[in-house]
């Protein structure tokens, strides 16, 4: 076959391919203009008088799309992502719904430019999923609040008696235990919501550390226990005090130490211990367990990420819960671990100064 | 003290009620609030403990009827919710001296009714 009508053969299936898709795309060079477009992103962007001498995006009418292909154009990066909602009709253009617009560099050497290739795609009834997902999830935790009280209630009630037989007054201190772990849960689901959301807000205020720490101790240790763990607080050698939220650097250290108990084996160690570090509450929850292999130590504190080994245990949620409430804080959360010799995990809080500059 | 509790889920509000009464207070329990009006007119009251939304207000919540009847208009307030949102019971609203989101530690309340019970200074939000 000749080279050119090969050529035209394959230009056919490529426009084929690019006219099938339900997304947007486009194909701009480095100076903004316009090289090839599908007729799904004409149809999205409004049909704009594309010209040689006029950049798309000055192009298009639409304000949010073309701040949107702005954005992901001027991005310095390989590939970057943005994500618009269009809520009614803006200056006539009639398109409505939320829309994702990627774009990923290229370079051709049959085109002989580089530039951008740029996909939008509508993602509304993803996004509507996402929503009802949630006020179900919502709904649920909070049904299940209102239960959970009466539970912690009358195992309070029943602690309280005086002249239980010890089997039973055992078996009150192992219903409580797991009560509070379960409020931790539905404690730290709520909070991913809101932080997913962007409505947490802190609700900073003076804690001391020890303080904190002993209370995650008096619940976490009954579990240490039955492990034949040896479960400690390192004391500091004077008392420390910060500024954050306490609710949620207890939810953080409580999540720690969950793990650590969790992933250490049967007569191993786990410590917390706390102290100040160039201005900044440095906390360290250690273990003895398995460790954490240098490549999962920062996708850990991911959503949804879990090592392989551990895929039977939990969502995956803890850790990046604890990395969302330490960053709100403005602090740092890592992991160190060698192989086989434990782990140990680290965060700070900044001081109050840095906390009041960030508007917290 | 006189002490009335609204809450719709029946076994929280026994549970309450039993707790509360074993401190010795005298306890009223209801689960709306057309009922809640009758009990503060016929029985009185010191302290109202209640959920933030429960059925019979006819104005959202409890705290939006407060102000519209002279028998709950003056009394301190603890509420205690489910909502999953921190920002959604505000405590600057007169009359609530604490929100308690649930599940919330029995000794912590029996602490703040104490201190309202001395007329100690009101700390709302520790």
């Amino acid at each position: 076959m000749p080279n050119t009508a090969f050529n035209l053969q394959e230009s056919l299936k490529a426009h084929a391919l690019a006219e099938t898709i339900a997304e947007g795309a486009l194909l701009v060079d480095d100076r903004g203009r316009l090289i090839y477009s599908n007729t799904q992103a004409l149809k999205m962007l409004g049909f704009p008088p594309l010209r040689p001498d006029i950049s798309v995006t000055d192009a298009i009418d639409n304000k949010e799309f073309s701040r949107a292909l702005a954005e992901v154009l001027a991005s310095e990066k390989s590939s970057s992502e943005t994500v618009i909602t269009l809520g009614g009709q803006d200056e006539g253009h009639p398109i409505t719904g939320c829309f994702r617009v990627t774009s990923r560099r290229f370079f051709s050497k049959a085109l002989n430019c580089a530039g951008s290739a740029i996909m939008i795609r509508d993602v509304s009834a993803e996004k509507e999923r996402d929503a009802a997902r949630e006020v179900f999830f919502q709904m649920m935790i909070h049904d299940m609040r209102t239960p959970l009280s009466s539970i912690c209630g009358y195992t309070q009630l029943i602690k309280n008696r005086t002249g239980l037989p010890d089997d039973v007054s055992r078996c009150v201190r192992i219903v409580q235990h797991s009560s509070k772990r379960l409020s931790g849960m539905i404690e730290d689901a709520l909070n991913i919501i809101k932080f997913n959301r962007g409505s947490m807000r802190l609700q900073p205020g003076l804690i001391d550390a020890g303080e904190l720490c002993t209370g995650i101790f008096e619940v976490h240790e009954p579990l240490a226990a039955r492990k034949n763990i040896n479960f400690s607080i390192q004391p500091a050698p004077a008392k420390i005090e910060f500024h954050g939220d306490a609710a949620l650097i207890e939810r953080v250290i409580a999540n720690l130490v969950d793990n650590s108990l969790k992933f250490t084996p049967h007569g191993g160690t786990v410590s917390v211990s706390f102290r100040e570090a160039g201005g900044e509450t440095l906390f360290c929850v250690e273990d003895n367990g398995p460790g954490i292999p240098e490549d999962k130590r920062h996708a850990i504190f991911e959503m949804y990420t879990q090592l392989e080994e551990h895929a039977h245990m939990g969502f995956g949620l803890g850790l990046s819960m604890c990395k969302m409430a330490v960053e709100l804080h403005n602090g740092r959360i890592w992991a160190e671990s060698e192989k086989g010799a434990g782990a140990r995990f680290y965060f700070t809080i900044p001081p109050r100064a840095a906390l009041e500059n960030a508007g917290i | 003290m006189r002490i009335l509790v609204t809450e719709d889920d029946t076994v929280l509000r026994i549970m309450l009620t039993d707790f509360l009464t074993g401190l010795g207070h005298t306890v009223n329990g209801t689960d709306n609030g057309a009922e809640l009006v009758k009990l503060a007119q016929s029985e009185g009251a010191d302290l109202l403990i209640t959920d933030l939304y429960i059925p019979g207000t006819g104005e959202g919540s409890v705290i939006a009827m407060m102000g519209k009847h002279p028998a709950l208009e003056k009394l301190p307030v603890i509420v205690i919710t489910g909502s999953t949102d921190r920002e959604s019971a505000e405590p600057e609203i007169p009359g609530v001296v604490h929100i308690f989101p649930k599940p919330f530690d029995l000794a912590r309340l029996a602490e703040k009714i104490s201190h309202i019970e001395r007329g100690l200074p009101e700390d709302r939000l520790k």
